[in-house]
């Protein structure tokens, strides 16, 4: 195997670099340019001193942008939930990992090939030594998985001559929940929930069952302030869950074989209307759970946040017309079906 | 200083620097440079609410059209082109000025004084050009920096109504540039300066000469033009401009401060009776050159026999190349352009003078072969010529007095020798004339009557018009000669300098035997008259010691210097060949290829280890302090303690150790020492007892530091 070269492995240590002129900085070339033509033509020494400051200027820039992004780290941290659709912050926290420079005018941009942003952040200081954090807003276009694969830190510090890029490999995959039709909530009111009655299980309900470390999604109220500060670790109090209604979301992914070109966009529409519904339930009290040809989510139980459901939309694919996967017939509970033709979505 | 205020102030700085550049030449009269100095003041007051006012930047340019449209209309009816465009450039920066109102305004303050900066190069090549140069290296960074930070932060800023606010918010911060960025900025310069002396050192010589530069006129001086005046001399005879940087062959290691070197500039040969002037049949002759060495007046030199003068001339209106006597023969270094060297046109007009025909404003940097040997001068001369002759005995008609005062005056002399000394004795000699700046009255007489007959006082022109019209009244040859007598040391420079007030005035009288010989009858008394020392004459010295290296090192640079530079660095950097002798003491710069001399690199090289080790001490002990919390915290809570202290009235005088201040207390009656000593001792524990603090006990101990300042 051929070993790298001394270049490879520099630049493979020092990062990509980027870099192109700013307008202000075509300008500065060309008055060097023309000074460098009349101080060769004429031999006017003076004229030589200008553009050796010019030039010194050019290659000072260079070093000092260089300095700038040297020691410049970038995390990224992603929002906990994203929906299609809606604006979701991203924070960005730069560290000047130098020890006695300053970095002035960072521009910190975060790239996600496949929904481009042209939204970046700014940082007119970090300080030695010290991290800044700025967010941004990011619209993912659609659900699923939205990778984000490198962040550009760019500056045009110190005479805004030049831009000098760095790329960052950084990648993250940020899970992009369906957008949560709106219309769909007033629907959901109307779930016909029957009075509840305390079963063995845990779930939404008055009487208490027990107690249990906390897991991410756990309500902060739910939080035992006093044993937590005794045991040293966030326990939260489990209740003993009201028997409830549970309701089934059914949706049918199986695009037909004579589907227009819009089938896709309803498709969307209907798993839209799914998650907001699933929300909507669980808010109720209702366990839910959603059923789909290729498979079906975790039952989520009342007082739960729905993003095993959620997730399970986010990532639900059409099948084909030839794909012959059976919808389950027989279903617990209350059954909502949701299909992309809307006229023939209902209740069963 | 809030970054507003800064970047104001450094702008006006570069601005200023830019209008300073154009000004130096003397290309923009006095009304107009008054006129930009007036506007760039007040532009400075223009703040606030009326720098955004629309009625205010309309105004502005339509009155900067109006000028531009004024000067055009001046250059169709004739103007000179150049000082229009400099107004018009200077009136478009004072308008910047006045409505400097974001990013945009300053960045092109930044272009216009750099633009003033170039036309500058074409203007002068004086010393206040490098001044304004250093000026604009150091400023430079900071305002392109400022600047640019400025245009992010205004395009950063949210859109309207909140825009104008936020950065305006952000202007007046503190937080975004302090004193290290602009000291970092600052020593950018150094930086800067170094790789812009490398490329400009660097970069080919191979000026084509399309286009001619430099100022065309030199300094005026008086008495080496087609004629001069009876009295020319004494009005710069105080002038301490320096016109000549002469250094002698037998400088040593401690020249004497004063020094009279005469060096001969022309001559006349015709008197009129009041003024002097050169017959009109006396011709220039090119003289051709072998190498750089031009064989006039006399011969090719001898560099065994013959001794070397290094002339640094200033460029006059008349381009008279002075020499000191016995001089044989003159160096001229060629100019070079395309790369091709071009000897320079040297022109003789023999027993007159030695003219350089090629002047480029620059002035003239020359060798001057001098002999020792009297016989040499004018060689070949035995015998004057009868046209020649008839030429240098002419008298205007008038003189008669004069002619008989002089056959008294020599009366019972044998030969011409013996007259001219008599001649000499009575003028110089007797106290009978004195030296005088000050002008005889003449009221319809002639000069030389009033000075010989009536006032016997005058400056070196009257003394030496005089012995040539008394020496020709006798019959002996005389030619009134203007040069320069003088020279001043300048212990920066390693020359002496002979400045304007050193002009001088002296005959050269042909004696059979020996040719042409220098008299001089001024009474010394003229050195009385010599400006004196002091702090402004040491100021004066470095003024033209940096003056003279400017000329000869930057705006002469050339691909002669530049080829001298490479072969330097060529010279130091070769190693030592093995088995060659030690540097020729003997060899013209003392330092043969192949042998260099590193005693100056050891200190270099100490101070730099030094300044390594230190660099390297603090870096470390601070990375120390920095990465121990438990020290930041027992840091944190001692100095807690000494603020509360100080509020108290007990301040810990900065040469008291902790311990020491609580025996302090203590015997001072204070309250409440029993709790500054606990507080003293948990923090030596934890600061050097490696006993550390955690967070909680530093919050229970600055609540009671807290908690003393509350008792007071």
């Amino acid at each position: 195997m051929a070993k790298a070269s001394w270049l490879q492995r520099h630049l493979g240590r020092r990062g990509a670099r980027q870099l192109r002129f700013t307008r202000e900085g075509r300008v500065f070339v060309l008055v060097a340019l023309g000074v460098g033509a009349a101080a060769v033509n004429t031999g006017n020494n003076l004229l030589y001193l200008v553009l050796g400051m010019l030039l010194s200027l050019i290659v000072l820039s260079g070093v000092l942008s260089e300095i700038v992004l040297r020691g410049v780290r970038v995390q990224r941290r992603l929002p906990r939930r994203a929906f299609a659709g809606s604006p979701c912050l991203v924070e960005l926290v730069v560290t000047n990992g130098k020890r006695s420079l300053p970095s002035y005018s960072i521009e910190v941009e975060d790239v996600a090939p496949s929904d481009p942003c042209d939204r970046r952040c700014y940082f007119l200081k970090v300080a030695a030594g010290n991290e800044q954090s700025a967010t941004y807003h990011r619209t993912p276009s659609r659900r699923g998985w939205l990778a984000l694969t490198e962040i550009r830190v760019r500056t045009r510090f110190p005479f805004g001559l030049f831009e000098k890029t760095r790329v960052f490999s950084a990648h993250d995959e940020l899970l992009v929940y369906p957008a949560l039709a709106p219309d769909v909530r007033a629907n959901a009111d109307d779930l016909a929930l029957g009075p509840d009655v305390p079963a063995s299980r845990p779930g939404v309900g008055s009487e208490i069952l027990g107690l249990r470390d906390y897991v991410d999604g756990d309500e902060a109220r739910a939080i035992h302030w006093r044993r937590t500060a005794s045991l040293d670790r966030v326990v939260v109090r489990e209740r003993r869950r009201d028997a409830a209604h549970r309701l089934t979301l059914v949706i049918d992914e199986r695009r037909p074989g004579d589907a227009d070109p819009s089938w896709d966009a309803r498709f969307e529409h209907v798993l839209s209307e799914a998650a907001a519904a699933a929300a909507r339930a669980l808010e109720a009290g209702a366990a839910v759970e959603t059923v789909a040809r290729s498979g079906a989510s975790p039952l989520v139980l009342p007082g739960h946040a729905p993003d095993p459901i959620w997730r399970f939309l986010a990532l639900l694919e059409p099948l084909d017309a030839s794909d012959d996967k059976p919808l389950p017939a027989r279903f617990a509970g209350e059954v909502r079906r949701f299909e992309v033709d809307a006229g023939r979505r209902g209740a069963a | 200083m809030s970054f507003a205020a800064l970047h104001k102030l450094v702008a006006y700085l570069v601005a200023g620097l830019g209008l300073a550049a154009i000004s130096i030449g003397d290309v923009l009269d006095v009304t107009t440079e008054a006129a930009m100095a007036i506007g760039f003041a007040l532009s400075a007051f223009v703040e606030g609410r009326r720098l955004h006012d629309p009625g205010w930047s309309r105004g502005w340019t339509i009155a900067v059209l109006a000028f531009f449209a004024l000067q055009v209309a001046r250059a169709m009816l004739g103007e000179p082109i150049l000082p229009l465009v400099l107004e018009a450039t200077a009136a478009l920066q004072i308008s910047r000025l006045m409505n400097r109102r974001g990013a945009r305004e300053y960045q092109q303050i930044a272009a216009l004084a750099l633009l003033h900066l170039i036309a500058a190069t074409v203007l002068s090549t004086e010393l206040a050009y490098g001044f304004v140069f250093l000026g604009f290296v150091v400023a430079a960074p900071w305002m392109l920096a400022l600047s640019h930070l400025r245009a992010e932060i205004e395009a950063q800023q949210r859109p309207e109504p909140e825009r104008e606010r936020a950065i305006e918010r952000v202007l007046a911060s503190k937080r975004v540039v302090g004193p290290r960025f602009l000291a970092g900025t600052a020593a950018l310069a150094l930086p800067l300066f170094l790789l812009t002396g490398v490329l400009f050192v660097a970069f080919p010589r191979v000026g084509f000469g399309f286009l001619s530069f430099g100022q065309e006129s030199g300094q005026r001086t008086s008495g080496f033009g087609s004629n001069v005046e009876l009295g020319d001399f004494g009005v710069i005879r105080t002038d301490p401009t320096v016109v000549l940087r002469v250094t002698p062959p037998d400088l040593g290691a401690n020249p004497p401060p004063l020094r009279s070197i005469r060096m001969r500039g022309t001559s006349f040969d015709h008197y009129d009776g009041r003024r002097w002037t050169r017959s009109r049949d006396l011709r220039a002759e090119g003289v051709g050159r072998i190498g750089a060495v031009y064989p006039v007046p006399v011969r090719m030199p001898s560099p065994q026999r013959d001794r070397r003068w290094t002339i640094v001339l200033d460029a006059l209106d008349e381009p008279v190349i002075f020499v000191p006597p016995g001089t044989v023969a003159i160096e001229v270094p060629p100019h070079i352009r395309s790369g091709t060297e071009i000897g320079r046109s040297i022109l003789h007009t023999p027993g007159v003078d030695l003219r350089y025909g090629d002047a480029d404003g620059l002035g003239l940097r020359y060798v001057a072969w001098t002999s020792d040997d009297p016989s040499e001068r004018e060689r070949g001369r035995e015998t004057l010529d009868p046209e020649e002759a008839r030429r240098y005995l002419q008298v205007p008609p008038g003189h008669e007095r004069v002619a008989a005062l002089a056959r008294r005056w020599t009366r019972g002399a044998s030969d011409d020798a013996q007259r001219a000394r008599m001649l000499l004795a009575r003028l110089r000699d007797s106290g009978e004339y004195r030296y005088s700046l000050s002008m005889p009255r003449l009221d319809g007489r002639t000069p030389l009557d009033v000075f010989l007959f009536d006032a016997k006082r005058g400056h070196c022109e009257y003394f030496a018009t005089a012995l040539a019209i008394q020496l020709r009244t006798l019959g002996i040859p005389a030619r009134n000669v203007a040069g320069f007598l003088g020279g001043r040391l300048n212990r920066y420079g390693g020359y002496y300098a002979i400045s304007q007030g050193d002009a001088h005035s002296w005959v050269e009288a042909w004696l059979p035997g020996r040719g042409w010989v220098t008299l001089d009858p001024t009474p010394p008394s003229r050195e009385a008259i010599a400006t004196d020392g002091g702090a402004l004459s040491t100021l004066r010295e470095i003024a033209d010691a940096l003056r003279t290296r400017w000329t000869q090192h930057v705006v002469g640079y050339d691909l002669r210097s530049q080829v001298g530079v490479f072969r330097s660095i060529r010279r130091w950097l070769a190693p030592r060949a093995p088995g060659r002798a030690e540097p020729n003491a003997s060899s013209p710069d003392g330092e043969a290829l192949g042998h260099r001399s590193w005693s100056w690199v050891w200190p270099l090289v100490g101070v730099l280890a030094a300044s390594a080790v230190a660099l390297v001490l603090v870096r470390r002990q601070r990375r120390a302090r920095e990465s121990d919390p438990a020290a930041r915290r027992a840091t944190r809570l001692y100095r807690a303690l000494d603020q509360a202290l100080a509020r108290l009235g007990h301040a810990r005088p900065a040469s008291r150790a902790p311990l020491e201040h609580v025996e302090a207390l203590e015997q001072s009656a204070f309250p409440h020492v029993g709790l500054v000593r606990e507080i003293t001792a948990r923090y030596l524990e934890a600061r050097y007892g490696g006993k550390p603090l955690d967070a909680e006990e530093l919050a229970r101990l600055l609540e009671a530091v807290a908690s003393l300042r509350r008792r007071r």
